[in-house]
């Protein structure tokens, strides 16, 4: 028998052969090297077409082709005049290209840039942009020579923030309303049970609304143990939150960190959340008997009160943990938050932020932030993971706050240990991406902020909860 | 189509299609508009013998006219885009990678010949040969070569991706 050819042997093995042919076929394999290799071969080039095509899934909404599609409209009939020569011949000028991540121009002859150029406003040139930059700078300069060394920003925010040596956590959520539409992952989806978009969103939704009722329920149901430092603990943060509004952290970051930092609220007892099943549930009760919920409000952003009910939520919470006595260890400190407006307006919906923040004397060290911090997803609907820490944002000593943030990009997968030792803080992300170690390194700063992003596997708005928890034995 | 039949295509085929679109256009709420218009081309049928692979040369039908009419508005909401993307500052770090590969499994597919490149994505949506070649109108015998051939190709030009990013990487380290 002759070697069986490559056509066939994709035909056997996707079942598109009858089955004395499938049987003819199989005995040959058996019996030639050959065509066994060929076999072998194939198999491994459908799995790696379908692992190929996967890649594509993990497509966000929104995202514009960069080429479009100017062909023919095919019908069975227009297609089957193609000759089989022109089978082999590459995609016709008017395929569809249609790619997130692909930046090809649209048109050979002008650039992209070019075009955006031609579009900006005047005061968004380039050149008056320096211009700008220039003139601020020497009058910054001018009244800073001229104050003589009066108290700055910096030295104000360290008065304000006496004493506090404890960090706080805030997870942010990271995906607009329509993001989160996006973020069902399309393999999830049984064939069996689909939905409509409606449906599915309707779905992500309930699911953001039982996570966030369910750290209420979990705030109130605090021991009164716990209580009493978590709120001075909060003060202290709200304080700082507010000398840091004025105090511009990162400049590209400010609005988003003042965001967080307002939301810095929410705190629970335990350590870990409660099994996601047993939270949903409690969380669905106590959202159905209030709607009109901090819960209710939390999952939709564009609430015009939702700040302020977070904001009288948290001073409640205080007032609750302040009437109670006796030490809540760091351990048991959980805090949630919600989507920045930068997340929102990324075009990447994935990437969830976890703030901790330390507000501190003169002396501050960010060994403060030292410790481990279980980072959950509280949608357990979505099934998510935490891949990899995403970025690291640190002020430093002094009045440098307004370094500019960088990226961690070595930390691209677990484990992986920062070796950014230039700004005293480490972290190590645990191989499941669950936990997160930060460890200081003894250089003082007067105010830390460290905001860790994580991005997520799926496309799913999620809200996560940072827990400070003890740290595993190494 | 009774609304109930409707129904029930769109439990079966919703799911399949959308990806089988999203894969295509690389965009999901593009997928999901050309899914709903084919969903709702098939209520105005009277009837359709062969539902799946009727839908699968429908979407891909509307995906190329509609394609065709909007290039300009698509043009202009593309430089738009470019702006936001300038305006926001994106994080940097994992999702980079993924990016890369997303990015390299679309230059992968999109270098296949349009017939492998819809014969493929079909049979990822689980079409057998004889609807894949209903839906493409070709014979149902050059199925498994087209495929073949299109596994292949997509294979190849994604090694051979991966290994120019592997030199770039490697040339950018070693500069560092």
């Amino acid at each position: 028998m002759e070697h069986i050819d490559e056509g066939t042997i994709h035909a056997w093995l996707d079942g598109a052969l009858p089955p004395d042919e499938g049987a003819r076929i199989e005995a040959h394999v058996a019996s030639c090297a050959e065509c066994a290799a060929a076999v072998a071969e194939a198999r491994g080039l459908i799995a790696a077409s379908s692992r190929i095509l996967a890649a594509l899934d993990d497509v966000p909404r929104g995202v514009i082709p960069v080429a479009v599609v100017t062909g023919e409209s095919v019908t069975p009939e227009s297609v089957a005049s193609t000759s089989d020569a022109q089978k082999d011949s590459p995609a016709p000028a008017g395929a569809v290209v249609a790619s997130s991540g692909d930046t090809k121009p649209m048109a050979p002859h002008v650039s992209r840039a070019a075009g955006r150029a031609s579009r900006r406003p005047w005061y968004r040139r380039p050149q008056w942009a320096a211009a700008a930059g220039i003139s601020f700078l020497a009058v910054t300069l001018t009244a800073v020579w001229q104050r003589g060394g009066a108290p700055g920003v910096m030295d104000s925010m360290s008065e304000r923030a006496a004493s506090a040596p404890a960090p706080m956590v805030a997870a942010e959520q990271a995906a607009s309303p329509a993001a989160s539409g996006a973020a069902e992952p399309t393999a999830g989806v049984s064939a069996n049970s689909p939905s409509s978009p409606t449906q599915e969103k309707a779905k992500t939704s309930a699911a953001r609304r039982d996570a966030a009722s369910s750290n209420e329920q979990k705030a109130l149901a605090a021991p009164t143990e716990a209580r009493k430092e978590l709120a001075s603990t909060a003060n202290r943060t709200v304080q700082d939150g507010a000398a840091s509004a004025s105090g511009a952290a990162g400049a590209a970051n400010a609005a988003g960190a003042s965001a967080r930092e307002r939301d810095v609220a929410r705190a629970a007892p335990v350590p870990a959340a409660p099994p996601p099943s047993v939270a949903a549930a409690s969380a669905d009760v106590q959202a159905r008997q209030a709607p009109d919920s901090l819960a209710a409000k939390r999952v939709n952003p564009s609430a015009v009160d939702a700040i302020t009910r977070s904001e009288s939520a948290r001073v409640a919470a205080e007032a609750r943990l302040q009437r109670s006595s006796s030490n809540l260890s760091l351990e048991q400190v959980v805090t949630t938050g919600t989507s920045s407006s930068a997340a929102r307006r990324s075009p990447i919906p994935v990437v969830g932020a976890l703030t901790a923040k330390a507000a501190a004397a003169a002396t501050m060290t960010p060994s403060a932030l030292a410790g481990c911090y279980r980072l959950q997803p509280s949608d357990v609907a979505q099934g998510v993971g935490i891949r990899s820490l995403l970025q690291l944002d640190f002020a430093g000593a002094g009045s440098d706050e307004a370094r500019p943030a960088y990226a961690a990009r070595d930390l691209a997968a677990g484990n992986v240990q920062s070796a950014m030792a230039r700004d005293a803080l480490r972290w190590t992300l645990s191989t499941d991406g669950a936990v997160v170690l930060v460890r200081g390194e003894g250089a003082s700063a007067r105010r830390v902020t460290l905001r860790i992003g994580v991005p997520l596997d799926s496309l799913a708005a999620q809200q996560l909860q940072g827990t400070r928890v003890p740290c595993p034995e190494r | 189509m009774r609304d109930d039949e409707l129904e029930r295509l769109f439990k079966l085929y919703h799911t399949p299609l959308v990806r089988y679109l999203t894969r295509r256009l690389g965009d999901r709420d593009w997928a999901e508009e050309v899914a709903q218009e084919t969903f709702l081309r098939a209520l105005r049928q009277d009837a359709i013998t062969s539902e799946r692979s009727w839908l699968f040369a429908v979407a891909t039908n509307l995906v190329r006219d509609e394609a065709r009419k909007d290039e300009r508005r698509r043009r202009h909401l593309q430089l738009l885009a470019a702006e936001e993307r300038e305006r926001v500052v994106e994080p940097e770090g994992d999702t980079l990678e993924r990016a890369q590969e997303r990015a390299m499994a679309r230059k992968a597919v999109d270098a296949l010949a349009e017939r492998d490149r819809l014969a493929l994505l079909m049979r990822e949506e689980g079409l057998d040969y004889n609807e894949i070649a209903e839906a493409l109108g070709l014979s149902v015998g050059s199925i498994g070569t087209t495929l073949a051939r299109a596994r292949r190709r997509l294979a190849e030009s994604y090694e051979a991706l991966q290994a120019d990013e592997a030199r770039r990487a490697g040339g950018s380290h070693g500069t560092h």
